[in-house]
């Protein structure tokens, strides 16, 4: 390797510094992710919940095939976008928050339709399927603040 | 307290400008450091290879519709060299100031 050492004018570095925060920022800006998608997922997630809760599976294939489309046109959105968002957690923190996800899934239908069945709270699968849907809407917002958060201090 | 070591490899304007881009991201593709660049195929190509070369970058392949699609990545030997580097340029410009 030809790591020589040199030595540069104070100006120089200066402008190297702020063209590696002018790229920065403008690859911040490509990942800037789009709350709408992940907003119908959310909503279409709550519901399934909600009507799962409530014992009506009519709509339950649909809702599969719909979250199922949606997941694709994030992921597509983002490949075309032709960057990635460097994941801090490790692969390890990733499984262990996934299993802890999908049981959560599960517990608010079987909530759900426990409170339907056993206390006639004909209400609470929707009151939990509304809350699932917030839930994901806070978290989509609150990362999507979280970029507009890092662009603006990357711009100062 | 982290180290600082001026690196001449990087150091280059659009090798800086690459590591830069690549570097608060997990995959960059080809055509996106190229735009962002605004330089040629072939100029790119040139830069890229010099990182890969030292092991400060890698890339992945993947087909979208049968094209090929090349994206990159810092390694973890690039990252560190990069942060170094960083480190480095703000230590001449406070040191000077």
């Amino acid at each position: 390797m030809t790591n020589e050492k040199k030595y540069i004018k104070s100006k120089e570095a200066q402008e190297a510094l702020d063209s590696i925060k002018k790229m920065e920022h403008a690859g911040l800006k490509r990942l800037l992710p789009t709350p709408w998608l992940s907003a119908i997922l959310g909503i279409l997630i709550g519901t399934q919940i909600a009507l799962l809760g409530a014992e009506i599976r009519t709509y339950n294939t649909i809702l599969i095939v719909l979250i199922v489309i949606m997941m694709i046109a994030i992921i597509n959105k983002n490949r075309s976008a032709g960057v990635t968002e460097r994941i801090l957690l490790s692969k390890r923190t990733i499984i262990i928050c996934l299993i802890c996800i999908i049981p959560l899934y599960f517990i608010a239908i079987i909530s759900g339709q426990y409170l339907n069945n056993h206390f006639e709270y004909y209400w609470a699968p929707f009151a939990i399927g509304a809350f699932v849907t917030i839930s994901i809407w806070s978290l989509v917002v609150s990362a999507y603040r979280s970029y507009i958060n890092r662009l603006n201090e990357e711009k100062n | 307290m982290k180290n600082s070591t001026f690196d001449a490899i990087i150091h280059a304007p659009n090798r800086l400008q690459i590591c830069a881009l690549l570097s608060p991201l997990e995959q960059v593709e080809f055509r996106v450091i190229r735009d962002e660049l605004d330089v040629s195929d072939s100029v790119l190509s040139k830069h890229i290879k010099q990182l890969k070369d030292v092991g400060y970058i890698k890339q992945k392949i993947s087909k979208v519709n049968g094209r090929e699609r090349r994206w990159f990545h810092l390694t973890t030997k690039g990252r560190r060299a990069f942060e170094m580097h960083v480190e480095e340029l703000k230590r001449i410009v406070s040191n000077l100031l």
